[in-house]
Order: C-alpha cells, then structure tokens, then sequence
C-alpha cells in the first residue's frame, strides 16, 4: 500500500523523511534520559534477567515466555540509562524498518511509522507507580520485540509465493503463539488480511487464508492450553505476553496504547480504496495528515506521560540512599514544592539519621503525608519500607517484604540484594550465598554480588564495612509477634520506640520513636537515658523543643534546672504568643501563618501536624 | 562457495569433537588426603538400586573435574565442569553394584594443577525405592503466593510433571492456592488435593472418576486440611484446622503459622457424609496418619485453655510457645467405622517440647515425628528435628543420621519402609529440599542424600521449596487441564454431615 512514486521529492531530499524518523528517536531518547533517567534505574533495579538455563525455562512455560526473556534481558541495559534507551531505540528502528517492509509503506508515509514507535513509548512512560505492581516481566522491551518479531514474521510471510500461504498462516500461529503470544496472533491476523492486499491471489484463495487465519487465531491458543501450557488461566489465552493491569480491579485506561497499536496495524493490513490513495497523495492533503499525524503523536506521548512530583523525588531518593549518598537524599528532600509523601519524609529522616542529624534538623524539611498519585493502592513496603527497615536494623520485615514481593510480582534484582543484606547481617550466611549465587548470573549486580561473597566467607569483614556493621549494630534483637499489614512507618515506629539499648545510636532512634508518635510517656524516659549516654554533649534541639514543651504542658518533670538553648524557649514562647493570637482559628488556618516563623520547630509538629494518613 | 562451505563443515566437526571428547583421568596430579568438596553433598551416601543418576560438582571454583566410578570391573568416567552421567550407563553400573559400594574418585583442576582427592563410597542398596515422587513447589513465603504447582518426579530419572497448577483457575483478583496432596497407599489413581479461594474445594481422584467436594459445614470447624487416607477403605480423616500466621521481629525462624482451633473429621468418599472425630474446644487436633492395618489413627494433639480477657489469636500469639503437642492414638473398628477412646504414644509435653506429623512405617512397627520446641508449623523451626518410636517397645529416640543442624519436617516412609523422605532446610536455612536416608529394620538411618537433579546446581538457583514429598507407585494420569476443569465446577458436592457412620 502507499507505494506513490516520490515525485514531490528532489533528489536531495528523498532522506528527509528518515532524517525525521531519527529526529523522532533521538527526541524519545533525550526526553527519556532527561526526565526518567531515575525511573530506568529503578525499572532495572526491579528487573531481573539470569543467564541460566533454569531462568530460560521458567519464562517459557508461559506463551510468550520469549518475550519476558527477551524484556527482562534488554531491561538489564538500563543500568546505565543511555546503553538501555539506546537499545530500546534500535529496537524501535528496526520496527519501523520491518513495519516499513511489512506493508510496503514508501518514504513520503514514513511518518505513519512513529504511530506505533510513538505508542510503544507511552505505553512504557505511562506507568508511574505500576512498576512496583505490575507481573509482566521486562515490560519495556515485551511489546518492542513482540512486534519487531511479528512484523518480520509478516515481512516473510509478504514475501512468499500464494500457493505457500495457507500453510504458512497456520505454522505461523503454531510458531509465533508460544513466542510471541497475543503479538504472534496479531501477526496471524495480519497475514489473513494482508492477502486481500495481494494480486498474486485469487479471491478465493484470499478468502481462505482469512478464514485459516481467524481459525488459527481462535483455534491455536486454545490447543496449546489442553495440550502444552498449564500456567495461564483459560481466561487469559488470547492476552498472553500483554500487561495485566489489575489488582483489586481492572484499569482499562491503561489499554488504549496496546489496543491502538494493534488497530494501527490492522488498518495498515487493509486494503486502501483507489480513491482514498489518490486523495491522500495530493500534497495538500498530504502536508496535512503529515502535519496532524505529528501533532497528535506529540499530544499523545505528552499526554501519556506521567508525571508527578513526589513520584520523581522518591526515585531520585531512592537512587541515592541505594548508593548511601546521604546527603543526596537531603538535597532532594530540601526545597520541595509540594506536600511530600511519607516515602519522602521516611527517607529524610533516615538519611538525617545516618548523617547523625536528625535530632537537629528533621523539622526543617517539609513535611506531610501526601497519598501516592496512583489509582490503586500502593504499599509502603512496594516504594522504600524494605530499604527502610533494612537501614533501622528490622531484617525480617525487609526480608519478608522482599520475599513477598518477589514471589507475587517476579523476583527482581533489589529485593535479591537486599534478602542478600539481611541475611550476611543475621548471620544466615548459606542462604546470602544462594542469593550472591544468583546475582552472579546477572550482567550488572554482578560485581556488587562478587563484593558481598567476602562477607559471607568471613563475615568478620562486615564490621570494616560501614553500612554493615552499622546495619549489624542497629539490628533488632528483641523479638516479638506481629505483623505490620503493610503499614511500615508505624510499625517500624512502634518496634524502635521498645527496643532501648545503652548503645547510644540504638537508644536515640528510640527516642526519635517517641517524638514520631508524641508520646509524652515514652518520651521522658528515653530522653533521660540520651542525656545519660551523651554526657557533656549538646543536646539537639528537636529534643530539648520537645522537652521544653512537655515540661510546660504537664509539669510532671521538673526543668527549671535544664540548660535549654535561648532559641528554643524563645521560640516556644512566641509560639504560644501567636497561638493566643489565633485562639478560634482551626489548624488548617493556622498552618500558614506559624510556618514561615515554626515550621521548623518540634512545637509545630506537635500542635499543627496531627492526625497524619500513615502507610 | 565450495570453500565457505568446506570451512563451515571444519568448524562444526571442531565444535563437535570438543563438545564430545570423553573424559580421561589425568595422568598427573597432587594426591589429597581430604574428601571432595562437591555439591550436593553425595559423600558416603546409601542409594536405591533404582534411584537417576547422582550428579555432582565442584563446591568450591574449579576449571574442570573428572571422575571416576569404579564397581569390581565396571568404570565410568565423567569430567567436565559437572558430573552428570548418563541415565542409562548409571542404571546399568547400578545394577552392577546392587548391595556393593560404588568407589568414586574426584579429581579438580585449578590453575592448570589437578588434584585427586581421597575415594568415598556410595552405597548401593538392593532395596529399590518407589518410582515417583509428588511435592508442592512453593516459593517459601509467609502470606503471599503466585505461582503453585504440585509435581511428581520419576525419582528413575530426571522426568518431571506438573500435576496441578493453581495458575489455571487463578486470576489477579483471586487467586487460588493448592496444598495437601495425599495418595491411598501410594496409589496414583486415588489421591487428593484442596484449593483455597478461588474456585476452592477438595479434589479427589477416585479411580478414574475426578470429583469436587465442598466439605464447609456447620456442624465442623471449617472444612478438611491435613488428611489421612484410610489404607483400603474409601474413607479420609482429615483435621480441620483455624490457621493463622503472625512474623518474628527478630528470631530466624521469621514466622509462626498456628492453629486458634483444629479438630478431626473423617469424609466417606463413596456415601459423600462426614463426621466429628475429636472436636473438644481446649483440644487442638491434627495431623492425622493412619497405621497402616487401618486399625488405629495416630495424630497429634495440643492442650490449650484460653483465656477469656483476650481476643483468641492474640492469646495464641502471645502464648505462642505454650503449644505443646503430643502424640496420641484411636483404635478404629474398620466393620462399625467407630473410633475408640485417645490414648498418649509420646508425651512430647513432658520433654517441653512439641511433636507433630506422626507417619507409621508401612510394617506397623516404627512411627516417626517432627519434634521442635513448641508449636505445630515446624518447617519454620530450625530447631525441628525427626524422632522415631518403636511401636513394639515404645521407646523413643532423636533419629542418628538422618538429622541436620537445621530444620527437618515433613516425611513419608516409602511403600517398601525402607527408605524416608524427609523435607530439610539444611542447606541453607530457607529453601526446604527432600533428602532420602534408608531405614534398616532397626529404624537406624543412612545419611541421606538429596533428591538428583539434571543440573547439580539445580537446587541454589531454584528459588521454591519442595514441600510434603509423598511416594507414589505411579504418576497421577489426570492433566492439569484436567484438574481445572473440576475446580471450576461451581460448588462441587456439598459434604452431608452425620453425627457418625454408624
């Protein structure tokens, strides 16, 4: 089809639709490594590909268990942002080559072939917060090598004599299927349509490869699930290898690139009215469709595109608390323009922690509990609890977490690393070497896998190893019964806040606990003992804050004699002063006007932050 | 043309003779006087005659191995990077060695060195074992699950099959899960399994005939769990249990599973009726297991009163280590189907300890058990070990052998009751693999050896547990498509409850 003659083109300019086509990619690729640049690092961080024959054979008891390999190998790329994007695109050029092949589209259509490259990338920007839930395994590249491989099925199929095609849509849904899955019956269809394309036929012969082909379509997944595969509900036969965007319940929103790409295609595949052909060849029309084509192209990648603010800040956290970049982790807290989520809070406050900070400064970030921009519920546990509480010494929990995770959404390379962690910490040594084992097997958490086997040979080493032997000092000992169901800050919370210790790093996150919950009890005890442990040493103002103000709103503890920093009563006195000002207003009014002068004070926190959403 | 062609046929004969030299035992090499250092760990072990083929290597780096088994004048030698023989070869020295011992010699090349390290035996039983085995392979997590199979393995060979697959009636909103796979007698053709959630119910394959059974009533505590087959009638004890699970902040067995209630109930496969066995509230039954004259049940019981102030999980929680199970036995009168009064076989309470999953050797005269500090789940105990008592004298004693520094649990005798299977985490704690030891009338164990896998570094890459390994004298011949197919039957037959079978 398309096949005009490229008369409205010189010589000189016939590349310049190719030269467009790499423009188009080259955007892709600048905007994905401009603006995602953390999310692929995360996509490969929750990506997980071995190079071993049992990891092979496990992603093919599925139809389309190719693809996942293929997804999940590619998506190791993203290790390093630009070689994964890089690939991605190269992929995306030799669809649009085949596609080009396939369906015999000249040069001066060349741009039609952005529409699938165009929805294949807002398929894979669109996710936001599904990449922690979503069960397909290397999603990024699935729907890319599907088509690539469905179109050069198609190609060769185009390519062959008449006489060959009954028998070649046949073996082709008997090949492609388990292949490609709902990418290989695509490919069939199209082969069924692409024949009333065709000279070399004759209509009954076109007739009956479409008939063999929608038989073959409906007929082959249904055989290969009586007689090959025992892993796919029958409900899912004909959607093998295509995302599952469900949990609680379907979110059909997220569909429409998959669907429109497989409409593109099919439209590609039919046969275009004389008239049609002639209308759209002249340059007018032409200039137009190119030109709306672009357009919503464009409008449609943008509009695809997720984008929100905390989801960004916590991957960029999250990057660098994995590196141990503490002070990354404030520069992204600091400054932010929106309500944070507690995500952000509880990195914040880790990374405060770690850098020995927190009692000074954790009021002097923005604060808040912001519910996640997704439209299903996302745990804690899923975006950072398993890096938290593996950084507060709460090693079941994150193992747990890890383990529940990999086996409900697929293991991936972060919770291998961080079940790995745990276990050289509590000394569950053979079975950190079974995980070092399998990371071994990957391309790029090789080399960390190979850092950790020293421990698990001599895990005396742990102790020169900063994060170790502070993981093994912070580690809970006391153990208990309970279950967090999935809400890791309170829970957390709640274990620190009974795990006193005389090791002064262990009793301050006690301490802490007790600001976090204000718990006024709790607080005076632990407050005692961090005075006693730190004798001679300048108690941090978040603690004499609260010390000040518990004093002055019980009088059960006397501190006149306390040596209180003039700021701190300072502040609390204009505080109260302001209050008396605001007597009537509700806090949602007065949070405005005491921010700018106390949002950094422990006294803000208590009277004008409460009953916070936790997760 | 001619030439690329030439070219490429050199190639291929390259490639192929390399990949088929056969190995040869270096002429020189620094003799040990250790053991080998191989994985899985096959040093010395006791095997049946008829057992796949025991692949090995390497535990530690090395650039190649060979080695070399020996029986009287039969030899096989195998190198590479992995020994794995070939099944037929294996088969035939075997037979050979029936009732001998196999002398293997490893030899490992590092850093263009070899070394031969000191022979070690391996033990060729004439007691073959049964053909089949069956297991659940589950990832070893706590509340989640995905991806559940129950599988049978020829334990002749490396052939393995997916019995049943919970993916084929799951969906991302319901999910089911597949456990409690039980046989009559290790016959394939009766056995069965439940489904929890979605599309749940017992299955049970009777025959020939597959068939749905919702056994939720309200006359019993909630429906069939651990089950028991009688050894020829068409009759399942089962426990019927109220499970729940709570996580360790801090100690490594990570999570408890328990029981807030369990009781006993029998199901009558043909008449389709069940009945109370033993449902007294302070009582906590289960795992039942019958000897095998179908005279007497044995199972497991739990005194425990709660205490009224408490919500009853949180009592249980909180009281978590009073769960002391004992071992305790009913006579059953196969002619009037009624059960006797309970009698004590082990008082596991009196050690403060806890005794679960009692399984009668297939001559009536051993009965072994799980016994851990407290509680009844011990596949999450590391402190879980197999005990044995002689049902003649009633003596009672830590299995030698058999045990590990870490967790045992679950085990079944083979039909001959010459060979135990048992479930083990001794190999890193986590993943629970089967080890097979063979028992000598005397009850006195061989060290056991792990299920043979085609790729000996099968079991660390694998990342499920094998659970409740059963024998079976056959494969089930029912799909897994089949399977599906009855549990998606709407109800399934609705269990009609009597006072008793009389």
């Amino acid at each position: 089809m398309y096949e005009l003659t490229p008369f409205w083109m010189s010589e000189r300019l016939k590349h310049l639709p190719l030269f467009l086509l790499a423009v188009a990619l080259v955007a892709a690729a600048g905007c994905l490594l401009r603006f995602e640049s953390n999310l692929l690092w995360k996509v490969q961080e929750l990506n997980l590909h071995l190079d071993t024959a049992l990891f092979f054979r496990q992603q093919m008891v599925v139809a389309g268990g190719w693809l996942t390999w293929l997804g999940t190998l590619f998506t190791e790329f993203f290790y390093h942002a630009w070689l994964g994007v890089l690939l991605l695109c190269a992929w995306w050029a030799l669809l649009m080559w085949l596609t080009a092949k396939a369906f015999r589209i000249s040069r001066k259509w060349a741009v039609l072939l952005l529409v699938p490259v165009a929805l294949l990338l807002a398929s894979d920007v669109q996710l936001g917060y599904w990449i922690y839930c979503l069960k397909l395994r290397g999603y990024f590249f699935v729907a890319t090598s599907g088509l690539t491989v469905a179109m050069a099925s198609v190609w060769g199929y185009r390519r062959l004599p008449a006489w060959l095609c009954p028998a070649a849509v046949v073996l082709g849904g008997i090949v492609l299927y388990p292949l490609l899955g709902a990418y290989g019956l695509l490919a069939v269809a199209l082969m069924g349509l692409l024949s009333w394309q065709r000279s070399d036929m004759k209509w009954p012969l076109k007739a009956a490869n479409l008939v063999l082909a929608l038989l073959t379509v409906g007929l082959v997944p249904v055989a290969f699930y009586w007689k090959v595969y025992h892993q796919t509900n029958y409900d899912y036969i004909y959607r093998a290898a295509l995302p599952v965007f469900e949990l609680d319940k379907p979110y059909p929103q997220y569909y429409v690139p998959f669907l429109l790409i497989g409409l593109f295609y099919l439209a590609m595949a039919l046969p275009v009215p004389e008239k049609w052909r002639q209308a759209a060849g002249k340059t007018r029309n032409w200039m137009m469709c190119q030109a709306v084509l672009l357009a919503a192209l464009a409008w449609g990648v943008h509009h695809y595109w997720y984008h929100d603010y905390n989801f960004e800040k916590e991957l960029e956290m999250r990057r660098a608390l994995e590196q141990s970049d503490w002070e990354g982790v404030l520069r992204a807290a600091s400054r932010l323009k929106e309500e944070p989520t507690r995500a952000i809070v509880m990195m914040k406050n880790l990374a405060l922690f770690r850098l020995g900070r927190q009692g000074d400064e954790m009021y002097h970030y923005r604060t808040g509990s912001k519910a996640v921009n997704a439209p299903m519920k996302v745990r804690m546990t899923q975006v950072v609890g398993c890096a938290v509480y593996y950084n507060y010494g709460l090693m079941n929990y994150c193992y747990r977490w890890c383990l529940e995770d990999g086996v409900e959404y697929g293991w991936r390379a972060e919770y291998l690393k961080h079940m790995t962690r745990c276990a050289l910490v509590t000394g569950e040594t053979e079975v950190a070497k079974k995980y070092i084992r399998l990371l071994k097997h990957t391309r790029f958490h090789k080399k960390w896998a190979e850092a950790q086997e020293q421990y698990a040979d001599h895990p005396e080493a742990m102790n020169d190893n900063q994060d170790y032997a502070l993981a093994k000092r912070l580690l809970i000992k006391e153990d208990r019964l309970a279950s967090d169901n999935g809400l890791a800050e309170l829970f957390l919370m709640n274990a620190l806040l009974y795990n006193d210790s005389t090791d002064p790093l262990v009793q301050e996150l006690t301490l802490l606990s007790a600001l976090w919950k204000k718990d006024i009890g709790m607080f005076w005890p632990r407050f005692f003992n961090y005075a006693a442990l730190h004798k001679g040493e300048h108690m941090p103002k978040h603690y004499q804050e609260a010390a000040y103000l518990y004093g002055n709103l019980e009088h059960e503890v006397d501190i006149s004699n306390m040596p209180f920093d003039e700021d701190v009563v300072r502040n609390y006195n204009d505080f109260m002063a302001q209050a008396q000002l605001c007597a009537g207003m509700t806090e949602e009014q007065m949070q405005p006007i005491f921010y700018p002068r106390f949002g950094h004070t422990f006294y803000y926190e208590y009277f004008l932050i409460r009953n916070q959403q936790v997760y | 043309m001619h030439l690329r062609f030439t070219t490429y046929i050199c190639i291929l004969s390259v490639l192929l003779l390399s990949a088929c030299h056969s190995a040869g035992v270096p002429e020189k090499y620094t003799k040990s006087d250790r053991l080998p250092d191989i994985y899985p760990d096959y040093i010395d072990v006791t095997i049946p005659v008829n057992i796949a083929p025991l692949t090995f290597m390497m535990n530690s780096e090395a650039d190649e191995m060979v080695a070399r088994l020996t029986f009287a004048n039969e030899e096989m030698v195998l190198g590479g990077d992995r020994i794995q023989p070939d099944v037929d070869d294996w088969h035939n020295l075997l037979q050979q060695a029936r009732g001998g011992d196999i002398a293997v010699e490893v030899f490992a090349r590092r850093d263009g060195q070899w070394t031969g390290y000191k022979p070690f035996a391996l033990h060729v039983s004439t007691d073959s074992i049964d053909p089949w085995l069956s297991y659940r392979l589950i990832s070893p997590s706590y509340v989640a699950y995905e991806e559940l199979t129950l599988n049978q393995r020829c334990l002749e060979n490396f052939d393995e099959r997916v019995m049943v697959d919970n993916m084929l009636c799951s969906t991302e909103k319901d999910g089911q899960c597949v456990n409690c796979h039980s046989y009559q007698q290790y016959n394939p053709d009766r056995m069965l399994f439940h489904a929890r959630q979605n599309m749940g119910g017992t299955i049970i394959a009777y025959d020939g005939n597959l068939m749905k059974i919702n056994m939720s009533n309200d006359s019993i505590l909630s429906s069939g769990v651990y089950p028991a087959w009688h050894p020829w009638l068409p009759l399942v004890v089962f426990s019927s249990n109220k499970t729940g699970q709570n996580f360790h902040t801090a100690n490594q067995n990570k999570v408890e599973v328990f029981d807030t209630a369990s009781d006993l109930i029998a199901y009558h496969i043909e008449t389709g009726r069940v009945t109370n066995i033993e449902n007294g509230p302070e009582e906590f039954e289960t795992y039942p297991a019958w000897a095998p004259d179908g005279k007497t049940l044995y199972y497991s019981s739990a005194h425990f009163v709660y205490n009224d102030s408490l919500e009853q999980e949180a009592d249980v929680i909180s009281r978590s280590k009073e769960f002391k199970y004992c071992i305790y036995k009913k006579s059953f009168d196969p002619e009037t189907m009624t059960f006797g009064q309970r009698q004590m076989v082990f008082n596991a309470d009196s050690l403060d300890k806890s005794a679960t999953l009692p399984r009668v050797s297939p001559d009536g005269r051993m009965l072994v058990f799980t016994l851990a500090s407290y509680g009844c789940f011990h596949i999450w105990h590391h402190d879980a070990d197999l005990w044995l008592t002689d049902l003649q004298t009633g003596e009672s004693n830590r299995m030698q052998g058999i045990n590990s520094q870490d967790t045992e649990s679950y085990h079944s005798w083979s039909s001959s009751g010459r060979w135990l299977v048992v479930s083990s985490r001794r190999e890193d704690g986590n993943y629970t693999r089967p080890f097979f030891a063979h028992i000598d009338g005397q009850g006195h164990s061989s060290k056991p050896f792990v299920l043979p896998q085609a790729n000996p570094e099968h079991n660390r890459l694998f990342m499920k547990s094998y659970n409740i390994p059963e024998f079976m004298r056959g494969p089930v011949n029912f799909s897994p498509q089949d399977f599906a197919r009855a549990l998606r039957k709407e109800e399934g037959q609705t269990a009609k409850y009597v006072r008793d079978f009389k």
